[in-house]
């Protein structure tokens, strides 16, 4: 099994680049990490939306937030890969993968950020408003910094969701590396068993790994996040 | 606060809405000089059109590999490998992620009403395969036996016409494919005789290609629709290739005496023939 | 943009694609309903397995949780297609891809995924349950199956029914996947009607109204279900 590795690990790692496009390994995790660092402003703007007073623009927000959660992610992928070329020129597939994760991902993280701030004491947003503040800075200086320290486990568990996320980059082309280990059981034909055996160790020690991590941030940080984890980390964990 | 963040929500709607509208169309060829590089749309692993030789240095090599060379020296610009599928060249071509189509583009009429193809630079026949110890010799033998088929080409539409009842389950690559028949999860394997030949390679007396051919095909280069220039540049190169003799070589490094699978070259670059 | 310049809603019901229509949404329906059930049961048993008091049941059930639930659903889909069927003996492999081997295979990988994240529900929603209440039935003199039948159970299902309306949601959207190994459910069926037509919108607006509304009807039943039993 290992030989595999020694003769292509140059391409699981990092696909054709520099003479070709960049995949492998390098893909994945440049993805996922990009996709994280865009989730998250955009997981405060939708959950902006979703606590905003104006109702009619709070209904929108959550009606977004539901479309993309009741669909399955290759659906999302199979509508960006066809609508985004015609909003940006021969878009590559890299970036019709980022577009879905920012998504559905901002989706998803606005339930948490919301959990978050409202597992705060309902007194921090009083007390800020009494001491002067608009919505906004209340928001700004007192609750979201809270919050956000709360959700940290979260965006830990997150990140391991989107590097299993960027494995569906497969259904469309992209050569992330789920997609390299396949071409290697194409081009090989009788190495299943090791290859795909590989496969599952390599995410296995991406994700397990920053799983301990997400559990010892979680002890560090306690209690008050609790409510929060348990309804937006969980409902989205049981998905491919 | 309120009325900053709603209009700056509202403003980005706008803003996404009127990106819609897109820009100017400029001239592809233009485009591609501009770019200083020919986008060819080619398989990640099709032998001998385009593939791994070697992991170690992990380039690209094959017969689509150097046409689009061959093509993109005679712009003046780069070749850039972009990865295709049989399902994606065409719907890649219109998006613009891909300036050509190779992968065996067959020319038929109802493509042809999608993209524009240049002269022909492949031709071959689509036949069937069975391993050499299957009791599989004809046509009606096939009948009720499970098939493998490579998406994105014709064998959906062309295989049916001339085999009753076949039960086809479509894969997304021909080596998709083909390990399907290795493993015994079909009975037979339907592709272009080259496709058929590339992928045994050295194991001949493993498999048997049946004589009768499917269909016969021309085989043509995809271009976006309307891009006139681009077509008669690519249609010059391929003349060229042509008078040159460095067609003939192409095609015997892949296919014919300098390969392994010994292939006379029944074709040449010629405008595309109505059967 | 002539792409969006051809749209047709009722693309999918054509008679050429109807066919395939209807096979797509049965193969997705089963596979939903095989993993639902297996998943549920195999989740119930790695569940007590994890609050079992012998090491020698809790990890390698913990293990199975912990290993399945890092390694991404395409890739579990894509061992048990490719892998698996070349460990067995050469004649069960050859009866076995005499038949649908994708469909099979993607319902054990569906199910094996499923359960690792049902039992966890259900095992937060025993432990949810005060262990006062264990030590006074047992203090009442209830055997340990009356116990969980008659004071755990109850109680646990309470809590434990929302998060599993959610897993059936996640389950019907991850059926999905299986189009990777040609399994004809309704995402493959999408995708061969709209390479074939290349009419896009209509293909997936079909698909996306479909999953929309089995999202509807578990939302509607989730929140039945907590105004008629409230999590106390």
């Amino acid at each position: 099994m290992w030989e595999i590795l020694e003769t292509y690990w140059v391409q699981l790692l990092i696909g054709y680049y520099p003479d070709g496009p960049l995949g492998g390994l390098a893909m994945t995790l440049i993805l996922a990490s990009v996709g994280l660092v865009l989730a998250l402003p955009a997981g405060l703007t939708v959950c902006l939306g979703l606590i905003s007073p104006w109702r009619p623009l709070a209904r929108a927000v959550e009606l977004f937030v539901f479309y993309m959660r009741s669909v399955p992610l290759i659906v999302h992928l199979l509508w960006i890969y066809f609508l985004l070329p015609l909003v940006i020129k021969g878009a590559p597939l890299w970036l019709v993968v980022l577009v879905v994760i920012t998504l559905f991902n901002g989706a998803y993280m606005s339930q948490t950020i919301r959990a978050g701030i409202e597992a705060l004491p309902k007194g921090q947003y009083e007390a800020a408003r009494s001491l002067g503040l608009s919505h906004g800075r209340a928001l700004r200086h007192v609750i979201l910094p809270q919050a956000l320290r709360n959700m940290l486990p979260s965006i830990v568990s997150q990140f391991v969701l989107l590097i299993k996320e960027t494995a569906l980059g497969s259904v469309i082309g992209l050569h992330e590396m789920t997609l390299e280990f396949m071409g290697l059981n194409d081009t090989l034909g009788d190495k299943a068993i090791p290859i795909f055996t590989l496969l599952g160790i390599a995410y296995f020690a991406l994700c397990y790994p920053l799983t301990l991590l997400g559990r010892y941030v979680e002890r560090r940080f306690a209690a008050p996040a609790r409510s929060a984890r348990a309804t937006t980390a969980e409902a989205s964990a049981g998905q491919a | 606060m309120k009325l900053t963040l709603h209009s700056l929500l509202a403003c980005a709607g706008f803003t996404a809405l009127g990106a819609l509208g897109t820009a100017a169309h400029a001239d592809q060829l233009d485009t591609i000089k501009a770019a200083g590089v020919l986008k060819c749309g080619v398989g990640s692993q099709y032998k001998p059109f385009s593939f791994v030789a070697d992991p170690k240095t992990r380039k690209f090599v094959g017969y689509d590999v150097d046409i689009c060379e061959a093509v993109a020296t005679r712009i003046g610009v780069k070749p850039e490998l972009v990865f295709i599928t049989g399902a994606t060249r065409v719907t890649d071509l219109q998006s613009s992620r891909t300036d050509l189509a190779l992968a065996n583009l067959t020319h038929t009429p109802e493509r042809a009403q999608l993209v524009d193809f240049s002269n022909n630079y492949f031709a071959t026949d689509v036949k069937i395969m069975v391993p050499a110890s299957s009791s599989i010799k004809s046509f009606a033998d096939l009948t009720g036996k499970r098939m493998a088929g490579i998406s994105g080409s014709q064998h959906e539409v062309k295989v049916p016409k001339v085999i009753t009842s076949v039960d086809l389950k479509v894969f997304p690559s021909p080596a998709n494919a083909y390990l399907a028949l290795e493993q015994g999860k079909v009975e037979s394997m339907a592709g272009d005789e080259t496709t058929l030949i590339g992928l045994i390679g050295g194991k001949r007396d493993k498999w048997r290609i049946l004589d009768q051919p499917v269909d016969t095909q021309q085989i043509g280069i995809g271009v976006r629709k309307g891009e006139a220039r681009v077509l008669a540049a690519v249609n010059d190169a391929l003349t060229e290739l042509e008078k040159s003799g460095k067609a003939a070589r192409i095609f015997d490094q892949w296919f014919g005496k300098d390969s392994e699978l010994k292939m006379t070259r029944s074709f040449v670059f010629a405008p595309y023939k109505q059967p | 943009m002539d792409a969006l310049a051809s749209i047709d809603w009722g693309v999918m019901f054509r008679p050429e694609y109807r066919v395939m229509l209807l096979q797509g949404i049965r193969n997705t329906l089963a596979l939903t309903a095989g993993a639902i059930v297996g998943g549920l049961l195999l989740g119930m048993v790695v569940a007590f397995g994890r609050l079992a008091s012998s090491r020698w049941i809790r990890l390698p059930a913990t293990a199975y949780v912990e290993l399945v639930r890092t390694i991404p659903l395409l890739v579990h889909v894509m061992f048990w297609y490719f892998a698996v069927p070349e460990m067995l003996p050469d004649d069960v492999k050859r009866v076995l891809y005499r038949h649908d081997v994708g469909f099979y295979t993607s319902l054990v990988a569906l199910i094996l995924y499923a359960a690792a994240f049902i039992s966890e529900d259900i095992r937060s929603g025993i432990r949810g349950i005060a262990p006062g209440q264990a030590e006074a039935a047992h203090s009442l003199g209830f055997g340990f199956f009356d116990t969980f039948r008659l004071v755990i159970l109850p109680q646990a299902l309470r809590t434990t029914v929302p998060p599993l309306l959610g897993q059936a949601m996640n389950i019907t959207k991850n059926t999905t996947v299986a189009l990777m190994v040609g399994v004809g459910e309704l995402a493959f069926v999408t995708r061969a009607v709209n390479d074939a037509s290349f009419l896009s919108v209509g293909v997936y607006a079909f698909t996306t109204v479909f999953f929309l509304l089995i999202a509807i009807v578990l939302t509607a039943l989730g929140q039945w279900y907590q105004r008629r039993y409230p999590a106390r």
